[in-house]
């Protein structure tokens, strides 16, 4: 091991880190080497979050190593508190490339000009004048893409050595080495953005750029986010304005006829909504939007106009899919409704049939009992009668041979008693008669009345 | 030991912020030595959060390139990140403070009410 070990480490603890041996300047460097890997960031930004951590941990190592601790014990202390590995990388790596309204807004500051105004009642939007392709992606931003390239010295490479020096003096070097003027707005010329601009940095600005690598490399030291800038680059200037200026220039008033199938209260109401919904996604500093009548007036930079259009067209489409859903679901319904009406009826027609085959067959069945009843009341009457013709005969009118007074006194009885029994039969026949008649005129009635229903 | 939660910990990173410019290492310890100890603000807490207020412009950054007084002057250093409390950081630190103060004072509402009890009757609260 290192003979700076057996040396006492309260004493050296300061000078230790840059006479680290070479195997613990890998074990941090290897350490990093891994993280960084694992960022999914640019190069860029991986660098500086390289050059962060590892100021931490040397920094934590020298603590380390003042209150006594050896050197590989405080590097794998120090390492082991950030924690584990691919977790800090994800976190670090989420919390750079969260979406920042800014930085989208930043985004399309270039495209500004291809954007043309929306129409009244808000639907389209004119790619103007040929600069390119315009079109709505998935975040809400617009993309150009440009059709031209311009040849010019911003291709050749030049030189820059700036050392400690302000970003007006490396914005300055830029616009001379490539042959621009560098116009200052208001904000940089005596607000905030001016104090950033005139403040010595620590940093250098060096190397061999090309006009765009010049600029990226100038934005990665300074970034637009963090010192509220923009740069809006010409053929002829580079122009630098605050952040504020920059989307105040930007405000565009925009006119949209609100749905009309809203009466004015709803359209209050939804524009709340897409207030709201807006303010999930974008900063809202610079947006307004209002009701007047019956049309919702936006005055915001061209990215949320876009928005906003897009939110109403979503919208407007989620209502007419609904209202579809609707006249389908109530088309389907009425269908259903008519087939059981149908049904019905036809159960109905079908239960009428029954009922009336039932009560001609039942009026049937009565005629037949009916007409049964009075044959046998015939039959009983003309029984009757042959015993009445029997009994009036004189019984003694015809004294033959062998005439017997006693059995003709029984026949006498029997035909009596069959009287009797003919007369008894006849009136319960005559009553049976009576009675299916009865019975049938009332299922005439009956059926009188059910056909005047 | 207290974790931060990550609310607190932005009012705390930019109450350390309001005192001056510093660096990841020197925010933590700070945060370390101003709670007694009591509030621990991991590296995957911190820098996440770090970025989070750079973006936010809340913070301005800087580079330093920083050495040991005993290092060999030929030799790179390491580059330290400087952060220092934007304006609008400010007013944001001045906003959760306020907010801060009307969350105290709403439980101080309840807290003060159930101290205000007497002292037999509070225990036996607690015990019940």
């Amino acid at each position: 091991m290192s003979k700076l070990n057996d040396s006492n480490p309260k004493l050296n603890g300061r000078s230790k880190r840059t006479m680290v041996t070479p195997s613990n300047r890998d074990s941090i460097a290897s350490w990093l080497d891994v993280l960084t890997s694992m960022l999914s960031l640019p190069e860029g930004q991986r660098e500086q979050v390289r050059d962060e951590l590892e100021d931490h941990l040397r920094s934590r190592v020298d603590d380390l190593l003042i209150t006594g601790t050896p050197e590989p014990e405080a590097i794998r202390i120090a390492v082991a508190e950030l924690g584990e590995t691919a977790e800090l990388a994800k976190l670090i790596s989420h919390a750079h490339t969260r979406s920042n309204p800014r930085r989208r807004m930043m985004n399309i500051a270039l495209i500004t000009a291809a954007i043309a105004g929306l129409s009244i009642g808000g639907i389209s939007w004119n790619n103007a004048g040929g600069t390119g392709l315009v079109m709505p992606s998935s975040e809400g931003v617009a993309l150009v893409a440009e059709s031209t390239e311009r040849e010019t010295d911003d291709d050749r490479v030049q030189t820059f050595d700036i050392e400690n020096s302000s970003m007006k003096a490396i914005l300055t070097e830029i616009a001379l080495k490539f042959d621009r003027e560098l116009q200052l707005s208001r904000d940089a010329r005596g607000g905030n953005l001016a104090g950033y601009l005139r403040s010595p940095h620590l940093s250098s600005f060096k190397g061999e750029y090309t006009f765009d690598a010049a600029l990226a490399a100038f934005r990665s030291n300074f970034s637009e986010d963090a010192y509220n800038y923009n740069l809006v680059v010409t053929d002829t200037t580079l122009q630098i304005e605050s952040y504020d200026e920059f989307q105040r220039g930007r405000i565009e008033t925009q006119v949209h006829a609100g749905p009309s199938w809203m009466d004015t209260d709803e359209i209050f109401q939804y524009s709340l909504s897409l207030k709201s919904l807006l303010s999930v996604k974008h900063d809202l500093e610079f947006a307004s939007i209002e009701v007047i009548g019956d049309a919702i007036v936006v005055a915001a930079p061209p990215n949320i106009q876009i928005e906003v259009v897009k939110m109403m067209h979503e919208l407007e489409a989620s209502v007419r899919q609904r209202q579809e859903e609707q006249r389908v679901l109530n088309e389907k319904e009425r269908q259903e409704a008519r087939a059981i009406m149908e049904e019905r009826s036809q159960e109905f027609r079908e239960n009428q049939a029954r009922l009336a085959a039932e009560f001609d067959r039942t009026v049937n069945d009565l005629q037949n009992e009916f007409d049964a009843a009075r044959s046998k009341l015939l039959a009983s009457k003309a029984k009757m009668r042959m015993i009445e013709i029997e009994m009036n005969r004189d019984p003694f009118a015809h004294k033959k041979e062998g005439w017997d007074e006693s059995k003709e006194r029984a026949k006498i009885l029997e035909l009596h008693s069959a009287y009797d029994e003919a007369q008894l039969e006849l009136a319960e026949n005559e009553e049976r008669y009576n009675y299916l008649n009865r019975r049938i005129l009332d299922s005439q009635y009956a059926h009188l009345f059910k056909g005047l229903e | 030991m207290l974790t931060l939660k990550q609310d607190h910990s932005e009012l705390v990173v930019l109450s350390v912020l309001a005192e001056g410019p510093s660096y990841g290492y020197a925010i933590g310890k700070s945060i370390a030595a101003r709670s007694e100890g009591h509030f621990k603000l991991s590296a995957s807490g911190m820098y996440p959060l770090l970025t989070k207020l750079e973006k936010n412009g809340l913070v301005s950054t800087s580079w330093e390139e920083v050495k040991a007084a005993t290092a060999d002057p030929d030799s790179t250093g390491r580059r330290r990140k400087w952060y220092t409390l934007s304006d609008k950081g400010r007013k944001q630190l001045a906003k959760r403070i306020e907010h801060h103060r009307q969350v105290q004072s709403i439980l101080d509402g309840f807290v003060l009410q159930i101290e205000s009890q007497p002292e037999n009757q509070l225990e036996n609260g607690l015990a019940g």
